[in-house]
């Protein structure tokens, strides 16, 4: 039998992990390695979009295979205002957040009638609607997509264009989406989200219109992948439609499984443990995709609670051995 | 209180539901009994709102509810029990009633403050418990008790609706006799409190709980009447009594 | 109206049709029976191109070269149902999302291992390269090839369903999985078999549109989301549903691509009908999915008696 692992000890694992992406850009900075804190900064970034992910999968049960579109959206917002040399950076992030928002609302009110199979088929096709979209967008560069020349203005008090600022600023809405979703998942509204998945007739017995929570779920999270998908434009300073691309959007569901499905800080290590992964397998061989690949089967097949349900194991051994 | 005109249903030519007029008042239990088949879990379904009527009223608290939704209708304070335990397992069993507290109390669109911080939600759910024989295993995962236990819970999160009137789809299904005997003792003392419509196979059951008994039969309720009407009821004594004694 | 473009924008719309169908029906089988996902379907159709090819250079028939490719495939898909899908249809629907994401990896990679990264392309026999008059049109011999070929396996495969004892097997799977189990047939088998033949026709219809565009790593994985569109459309588990909603969908495509402009050119400025056509146009299959959805939320053809 395992022992029970209290959650203040794995929360104060987790907060340790956090703390010590605070010091990424100290190290990178003293140590000169820059491409350090550009990795670090595009985990951060792809953390948040898989955090937004895992407030629907993980703890709402809607497995949706489209996360991409939100992040590509957010990302386009401000490709296309710095095409039309508008800069502010709040119009920016607010047209990540209404695009997004909208293209939440429009498809989750199709996609949340189904359920099922059907749940997952339709958000990966409205995703690929998107990217097609966008490909056949000759005026935004269609398949090559648009540079930006100039990141989201903030003023003088936040200037992104510094690698230091902008990867603190990824770390600060990190931190603000995990404080946002704890507060959910904790608050009515996610008892209701996490009543639903386990049992849906139920929830509809006990009096709630389901589908209207999972809707309002759905649009939270898309509007907090949008964000991320604004800052992935200004970190890469390139859009294109590859970026909504339906693999990414695996790979999205590929770093919460890694980290552990439903568990709070579980995007950040999967998303840690995912692109370290990646960065070192592709240093050793281009066919990398296939160890990454095996790896993921593996994981399934072999490893129940991915990283999280491996930090319990350990905790629990070590515990136990004390006793 | 309940209130059903001409209610037809069948599914691909057969007819499960065929001129059903029910009337439930006050606070009266009425027990509906049948053979396997006759229709009665697909009666339920029509009055809780998870199947429509292909034709025919449903009138709830005056209101006409025929094409009111599962949700709306349980605001309404229609709660109901499942033929198959539905409860949510992984949670615990203080959370199960919580979540059927925080129904009927206010919206739940609140993002922010954590539940553990509403007292009241707290008390209330603990006093269902209490009512329904819980309270020593609120912090159990519901996951954990016994069937007759997740019965009992089952009972709790519709009574934590403060229902106007409750369906109840052979609570006693699968269990003990041990266990039976507690939940019709369970039942017994929601008398006067909630009107309820009780589908039951177990006789005994039904002749401790019910008012009022309406027997069914292929789709049609054939009798209706006070317990010891349909006790005398020839009609019903062939048709179904008969058998079940047996 | 140029009547022979028409023509030719038609055929080119059944040719799609079809092979969409070719790769749904499998899909369509797989959902409906074993209640499993399978994005890695659209893998057998890239693996049937690439093995088609290599055939041909070695034989130096066209003909044979698919024979054997579909065996391949047939036994590649029995493969790996047996050591990866078998394992996972009792877990739930994301577990089979994430296997079957890494399988499309292992599968590309291992096709960029053997093949290379450069692609392979596959030389039509002379008999089949020409062209053909038909009633004053003249068209592509292959394209009529395809588009017979995929009418003869919709036609088999609908003879197949209806009238075989494994076909009576595979009806009652899609409607109702128990009954199956209750029958006493062997169950492994019959998921064994349906597997592998839903991954030989993805791979025959690999085959047939290679010689046109060239087999490439990664070619399934667009297609197979058109195809996902088709199972939703037509009803999932459904092979009648299936073949409606994929001709259904090969046609609007077509068309909506070649047609659309000048269509939106009625009610808009030329400019604006330019702009906006190409982007209407990739969204019309999706704008369909959606509507049909709203009225019909289990497809055109839900299978009788089908509980999801």
């Amino acid at each position: 039998m395992r022992t029970w692992v209290p959650r203040e000890t794995t929360t104060r694992f987790y907060l340790t992990v956090m703390l010590l992406l605070c010091l990424v850009p100290v190290a990178t900075t003293w140590s000169g390695q820059g491409f350090y804190l550009d990795l670090a900064t595009r985990i951060l970034i792809l953390a948040i979009a898989a955090v937004s992910l895992n407030l629907i999968l993980g703890y709402g049960g809607m497995i949706s295979l489209g996360h991409a579109a939100f992040v590509g959206i957010g990302a386009y917002s401000v490709g296309i205002f710095s095409y039309y040399e508008i800069h502010n950076g709040l119009v920016h992030l607010g047209g990540a957040v209404a695009g997004s928002v909208l293209f939440a609302l429009v498809t989750g009110m199709v996609c949340l009638r189904t359920r099922g199979v059907y749940f997952i088929m339709i958000t990966l096709a409205f995703a690929q609607m998107l990217y097609f979209v966008f490909v056949s967008l000759e005026e935004y560069g269609a398949d090559d997509g648009l540079l930006i020349y100039q990141r989201s203005d903030f003023g003088a008090l936040l200037d992104i264009e510094n690698a230091v600022v902008l990867y603190y600023t990824a770390l600060a809405v990190l931190a603000g989406c995990i404080g946002l979703v704890h507060r959910i998942v904790n608050a009515r509204f996610g008892r209701v989200i996490v009543g639903i998945r386990h049992n849906e007739q139920r929830m509809r017995a006990l009096g709630y219109d389901t589908y209207r929570y999972k809707l309002t779920c759905y649009v939270i999270s898309g509007a907090m992948a949008g964000v991320s998908g604004f800052l992935l434009g200004n970190f890469t300073n390139f859009i294109s439609p590859e970026m909504m691309d339906w693999t990414h959007s695996g790979e999205l569901i590929f770093m919460i499984v890694l980290g552990g499905t439903g568990v709070l800080f579980a995007p950040v290590t999967g998303a840690l443990a995912f692109l370290l992964l990646e960065e070192s397998l592709s240093s050793i061989t281009v066919y990398w995709h296939l160890i990454f690949g095996l790896i993921l089967i593996a994981v399934v097949l072999f490893g129940r609670g991915g990283l999280h349900g491996i930090l319990l194991r350990l905790l629990s051994r070590g515990k136990s051995g004390r006793c | 209180m309940l209130r059903t005109i001409g209610l037809n249903k069948s599914f691909g030519g057969i007819s499960a539901s065929s001129d059903i007029n029910l009337e439930v008042s006050g606070k009266e239990i009425r027990a509906v009994v049948g053979p396997n088949g006759a229709g009665k879990t697909t009666l339920i379904a029509q009055l809780s709102g998870l199947l429509r009527p292909d034709s025919g009223t449903i009138i709830f608290g005056g209101k006409d509810v025929t094409n009111a939704g599962v949700h709306s209708r349980a605001r309404m304070g229609l709660a109901r029990s499942f033929q198959i335990t539905s409860i949510i397992l992984p949670l615990t069993v203080l959370d199960n009633v919580m979540l059927s507290v925080q129904s009927v109390s206010g919206h739940s669109y609140r993002f922010w403050k954590p539940v553990s911080a509403e007292r009241e939600m707290h008390e209330k759910a603990m006093r269902n418990l209490a009512e329904v024989g819980l309270a020593a295993v609120s912090d159990r995962v519901a996951a954990e008790l016994s069937h007759g236990e997740q019965r009992q819970l089952e009972i709790a999160m519709a009574l934590a609706l403060d229902p106007r009137m409750l369906l109840l789809d052979e609570p006693t299904a699968g269990m003990s006799r041990e266990e039976s005997g507690h939940m019709v003792r369970l039942l017994s003392g929601l008398k006067g409190q909630t009107a309820m419509i009780l589908i039951e196979h177990d006789m005994n059951a039904v002749f401790a709980l019910a008012d009022t008994v309406s027997v069914m039969v292929d789709g049609r309720i054939i009798a209706s009447g006070t317990t010891d009407e349909i006790r005398r009821d020839p009609a019903v004594r062939r048709a179904y009594l008969g058998d079940s004694r047996a | 109206m140029d009547w022979h473009l028409l023509i030719a924008q038609l055929l080119n719309g059944l040719q799609l049709g079809l092979l969409l169908f070719l790769l749904a029906s499998g899909l369509t089988l797989i959902f409906g029976i074993m209640d499993f996902i399978n994005l890695s379907h659209g893998s057998f159709y890239m693996l049937g191109a690439f093995v088609c090819a290599t055939l041909v250079e070695v034989t130096g028939s066209f003909l044979a070269a698919v024979v054997m490719a579909v065996i391949v495939v047939f036994l590649a898909g029995a493969l790996v149902e047996r050591f990866i899908a078998r394992r996972i249809y009792r877990h739930d629907h994301l577990d089979h999302v994430l296997v079957t994401f890494g399988l499309i990896l292992v599968f590309d990679t291992l096709a960029h291992l053997v093949w290379g990264s450069a692609g392979a392309a596959i030389a039509l026999p002379g008999m089949l390269n020409g062209r053909v008059e038909v009633a004053g049109f003249v068209m592509p011999t292959y394209r009529i090839v395809i588009i017979f070929a995929g009418l003869a396996v919709a036609a088999g495969l609908s003879l197949l369903v209806t009238r075989s004892r494994l076909g009576m097997l595979i009806r009652a799977g899609a409607s109702d999985r128990g009954m199956v189990t209750a029958l006493g047939v062997n169950i492994d088998r019959l998921y064994l078999v349906v597997f592998a033949i839903g991954a030989a026709m993805a791979g025959l219809a690999g085959m047939l549109i290679a010689p046109i565009t060239e087999a490439s790593i990664g070619m399934g994985n667009e297609i197979i989301i058109v195809a996902f569109v088709v199972v939703i459309v037509g009803g999932i588990g459904s092979i009648r549903g299936a073949f409606y909603s994929a001709i259904l969908i090969g046609f609007i495509d077509t068309l909506g691509r070649s047609y659309l402009d000048d269509l939106l050119g009625l009610f808009l400025s030329n400019q604006a009908s330019e702009t906006a056509a190409p982007a209407l146009s990739a969204m019309m299959i999706y704008i369909l999915m959606a509507g049909i959805l709203a009225f019909r939320p289990r497809g055109l053809f839900p299978p009788a008696g089908a509980n999801r």
